[in-house]
This record gives C-alpha cells, sequence and structure tokens, in this order.
C-alpha cells in the first residue's frame, strides 16, 4: 500500500527532516493515476441519449445545457478553493471546465429531458423521440360499384 | 452487462491552520454509508466502496492523533476531513515579558 505524507510546502521548519527524505523517496515512485480530471461518458440506446460526468464539488449553478436541434451543449465549471483560515499544503484537485457540444443522433424531446446531480455526478437524459412506425391501415371492403347501379 | 470495477486514487487537498489539518477528497459516485476513514498507527486511511468505483488513499499522519477526533463529511461527492492537531504539534507563542 502506497503511503502519502503531507507534503512540507510551506511549514518545512516544522518538518523533521526524516520527512523531507520520505518525500523525496516518495516523489520518486510513480503513482497511479488521480481523479483530478473530470470523465464524461455518453450512451446511447433506442430510447434515449444519457450523459454523464463526474463533477465532485460542483453545484447546479456551474452547470448549463443547451439543445438546439440535434446539438447538445454543455459547459460545467468547478474551483476548488482553500478552506477559510487555512493555508495550503498540497494541491491535486484541480480547477477546471468542461465546454463540449454534441450532435445527436436523433431527435430528442428537450421538454422531457432530466438532469440530476448527485454524489458529484451530473447526469443528463434526454428522451428520443419516437421512431414513426408503420402504421398499418385496415382495408374496408367496399361494395362492388355494378352492385350499387342494382339498387 | 459486465461491469470491472475501478479503483482509483482520489485526488486530495491538504491545508492546515494552527489548529488542524483538513484533507479535501474527490471521490463521485459513493454514498455516505460507502465510506470508511480509519487511523491506525499514525496511518490515516480513506476507502470509499461505490460498487462500480472504488477509492482508497492513506496518509501518514505527522503527529500521533486519535481516530475519533476525525470529523469527517461528505457532500457532492467531496469528502471533507478535519483532523484537529494534538496540543504539541500546534505553534507555541512565547510571551515576551
Amino acid at each position: 500500500m502506497l503511503v502519502d505524507w503531507f507534503d512540507s510546502g510551506t511549514g518545512v521548519s516544522r518538518v523533521p527532516s526524516m520527512w523531507q527524505e520520505m518525500n523525496a523517496l516518495l516523489g520518486a515512485l510513480e503513482r497511479p493515476a488521480h481523479t483530478a480530471a473530470p470523465r464524461l461518458s455518453v450512451h446511447t440506446d433506442d430510447t434515449a441519449i444519457t450523459l454523464e460526468l463526474t463533477a465532485p464539488g460542483v453545484k447546479a449553478d456551474d452547470i448549463e445545457v443547451e439543445v438546439t436541434g440535434r446539438v447538445l451543449e454543455v459547459s460545467v465549471s468547478r474551483e476548488p478553493k482553500a478552506p477559510e483560515g487555512f493555508r495550503t499544503v498540497r494541491q491535486e484537485r484541480r480547477a477546471w471546465r468542461i465546454e463540449r457540444s454534441f450532435e445527436l443522433p436523433f431527435d430528442v424531446r428537450a421538454d422531457e429531458a432530466t438532469a440530476s446531480l448527485e454524489d458529484g455526478v451530473f447526469r443528463l437524459v434526454l428522451p428520443r423521440v419516437p421512431k414513426a412506425e408503420p402504421v398499418k391501415i385496415a382495408v374496408r371492403s367496399v361494395a362492388p360499384q355494378i352492385a350499387a347501379e342494382e339498387v | 452487462m459486465s461491469t470491472t470495477k475501478r479503483w482509483l486514487v482520489p485526488a486530495v487537498d491538504v491545508f492546515e491552520s494552527d489548529d488542524a489539518w483538513r484533507l479535501v477528497a474527490d471521490v463521485p459516485h459513493v454514498t455516505r454509508d460507502q465510506v470508511e476513514v480509519t487511523v491506525h498507527e499514525g496511518v490515516l486511511k480513506i476507502r470509499a466502496d461505490g460498487g462500480s468505483v472504488g477509492y482508497e488513499r492513506s496518509f501518514r499522519l505527522p503527529t500521533r492523533v486519535a481516530g475519533d477526533a476525525v470529523d469527517a463529511g461528505l457532500e457532492g461527492g467531496v469528502l471533507t476531513l478535519t483532523i484537529p492537531k494534538p496540543p504539541e504539534a500546534r505553534p507555541h507563542r512565547v510571551a515576551i515579558a
């Protein structure tokens, strides 16, 4: 298990030298990928298009969604801040802004879209306009014209 | 549909004041009951198991801290831990006579 140390960014004088040696050692190790970058996925099926974006710390006000015809535009941003009264020792959580435009593969009902922000995940579901099904037209048997003349 | 679980190292910010350290971790997808924070032998461990995604990360604390002193909160996929400094880790102001 990889054990991190609080980096001695500002408080160098308070940190024993052994710490700094350990930091140097750990710094040389390759670290696994962090979750600093947001993950975006788009899933399409017969009924809807679903967009999911990991957005920890993002508030509803930081999200903008617009659908114009078959074009979906999404803009999401976040800017982590240091809590009041604290100084920053280590900063890995990055500020980012995503602006993406998608061409939708089918017409959607934008007025029936649902958007949610839960557990740091933004989810947008755009229902598909139902495909025009072939409509069967019942054929009634009509009495032949000749019969009408007979009446 | 097959789902493969991804274990990730959460991005963490560390802040410090005279009285406490504060750790802020990005852990999207997980709920309160899926997060576990432990302090054992000077190592603070964050573990969150959210089904399709899990997070794990450990930090060696600069001083001994009792596990029950750590305050943890989860909101909007962000885990915030506040670790009060024991008296010996706080800056000591020397009064000048």
